[in-house]
């Protein structure tokens, strides 16, 4: 329950939509909407009486059903605007009732599927649709956890080398993901190595998923050797070392790039 | 009817209540229907299963017995008026868990939350403390103003809500909303136009008040009208009366015969 509590608030903060300023709803007591019925039923009244004599015993009630309890009804939709995890600009979706009132009527993000509303909003070219589309349902979570990922390559700091597709290959798979080699486009000017200057810095490669979305995906340069003299070690986590680039030019596309979700506390912390 | 219930209603003398002198008596047929839509009417079964049709039966014995809805009595405490619960309350009564157990007193409440209501008509968002039926409703009636518009009174109860569709109505009723758009204005008014058949403007002038303020309203309205005393207007309508009967002296012509009866024949 405080999990849940949590999350709720954090979404709120997040979106600071209009419910975010108010107090923290979810602390109070928690109370039920009831459906009750009489132990006793009351007895038969006459035609010119309103009410039946009732006694102490037909005010004892028996619990028949919490409302809140039931499973939350669906509500039909027609979208406003693109909202991520639910559906795209004018499509018909259709989401449970209180989420649907809180997160998407409220900020105006999407109408009721009225007749009128969906002869208004609703868009149904499919062939536009079709172009808009994405290649897979998972495409847009590959993406975000794609461009915020830290991805270190570790290269020798004895022997020479240069960096190719399958040093990138190699460094995502350590990291939990299978690319192949075919889908990575490397930065158009050569990096080379051991060079300590270069220690720590960034650069991007390409990736390209299923042939059609492109991610930018950010890559560390990191010395490695077994030998544990000359072993470059670091005492903060990743997120925390600043990012700079190999080429100056690619600066401002890396900054742009999501960061790590502590990048931001840390900095916060450090300014204090 | 019987006798006896016949002699009670012969010699029935009505109990004397805020209705039947004073102001209350004095106040117009608008708001003493209002007052019947909100105080008198029986509100949708909220916290208790209606049971439907006019006879039951019971299927083992076949004995036939009316159907007779009893609503639980609620009740409506000072918060209940400043949130919108969708006809949800408090109830008080007894459980008893077992046949030989003692009963014990038990409150029931409903699950309230601080939300946010947003008014087409009025083109506001407001905070305001809802249970879940109030959202639901609102999602079923596909918007806020329409379910303050099509709900009674008193389904609605809460003095908040019945003064925000105060507001609707007569912003509906006077074109007033939206003042800096005409075009927006024009398509909302469209959309709600057809709720203001069911009032007229007097109606929606004295919807949505309490007892207190339509008193304090009714004095008002009376205080506005002058009093002249009725000796004026009556001496006012006898010198009308008076210049008119001399009008009528001056302008009496003379009765003249257009033959003479007494000249002679062979003249």
């Amino acid at each position: 329950m405080l999990k849940y509590t949590q999350l709720c608030l954090n979404y709120l903060k997040s979106h600071s939509t209009l419910l975010s300023h108010q107090n923290n709803v979810l602390v109070q007591q928690s109370r039920n909407t009831y459906i009750l019925k009489r132990k006793y039923p009351a007895p038969l009244y006459k035609k010119h009486q309103r009410f039946p004599r009732m006694t102490h015993k037909h005010f004892i009630y028996e619990y028949v059903e919490n409302t809140n309890r039931r499973k939350q009804k669906k509500i039909d939709l027609v979208l406003l605007e693109n909202v991520k995890n639910v559906g795209e600009k004018g499509e018909k979706v259709s989401v449970t009732s209180q989420r649907a009132y809180e997160s998407l009527i409220l900020p105006k993000l999407a109408v009721y599927a009225t007749p009128e509303n969906l002869k208004k909003y609703l868009i149904e070219d499919e062939m536009k649709k079709k172009l808009s589309l994405n290649s897979s349902k998972f495409v847009t979570r590959t993406i975000d956890i794609l461009s915020q990922c830290y991805l270190p390559i570790t290269m020798s700091i004895e022997n020479p080398w240069t960096i190719e597709k399958w040093h990138v290959r190699v460094a995502f798979r350590n990291a939990g993901y299978i690319v192949p080699e075919d889908t990575i486009t490397l930065p158009k000017k050569t990096i080379s190595g051991p060079d300590l200057n270069i220690e720590n810095k960034e650069f991007y490669v390409i990736v390209k998923i299923n042939n059609q979305e492109e991610v930018k995906v950010r890559c560390k340069i990191h010395h490695y050797t077994s030998d544990p003299e000359n072993k470059v070690i670091y005492e903060v986590p990743f997120y925390q070392l600043p990012s700079i680039a190999i080429f100056p030019e690619d600066q401002s596309i890396l900054d742009s790039l999501p960061k790590h979700p502590l990048a931001d506390t840390i900095d916060d912390d450090l300014k204090k | 009817m019987s006798m006896k219930h016949l002699g009670k209603t012969l010699y029935y003398i009505p109990r004397p209540t805020r209705w039947t002198k004073g102001i209350g008596a004095a106040l117009p047929e608008e708001y003493k229907k209002f007052w019947k839509e909100w105080k008198l009417q029986t509100p949708t079964a909220v916290h208790y299963i209606e049971q439907k049709g006019k006879y039951v039966k019971n299927e083992e014995t076949g004995e036939v017995r009316p159907v007779q809805n009893v609503p639980l009595p609620l009740l409506y405490p000072k918060e209940f008026h400043e949130g919108i619960w969708g006809g949800e309350a408090v109830i008080q009564g007894f459980t008893k868990k077992h046949k030989y157990a003692r009963r014990y007193p038990h409150f029931w409440f409903p699950t309230l939350k601080k939300s946010v209501v947003y008014s087409e008509v009025l083109d506001k968002y407001i905070s305001v403390v809802v249970t879940n039926r109030t959202i639901d409703l609102i999602n079923e009636h596909y918007g806020f103003d329409h379910y303050l518009l099509k709900t009674p009174a008193c389904d609605l109860k809460s003095e908040l809500a019945l003064k925000i569709k105060r507001e609707i109505l007569l912003s509906l009723a006077d074109k007033t909303l939206y003042p800096d758009n005409p075009l927006k204005r024009e398509e909302i008014y469209n959309n709600y136009k057809e709720y203001l058949t069911a009032y007229t403007r007097d109606e929606i002038e004295w919807y949505g008040l309490t007892y207190t303020e339509a008193c304090q309203k009714w004095m008002k309205h009376c205080a506005k009208k002058e009093v002249r005393p009725l000796k004026l207007q009556y001496r006012a309508e006898l010198i009308a009366e008076l210049e008119q009967s001399q009008e009528a002296e001056k302008t009496i012509t003379k009765w003249k015969l257009p033959w003479n009866p007494f000249s002679s024949k062979s003249d």
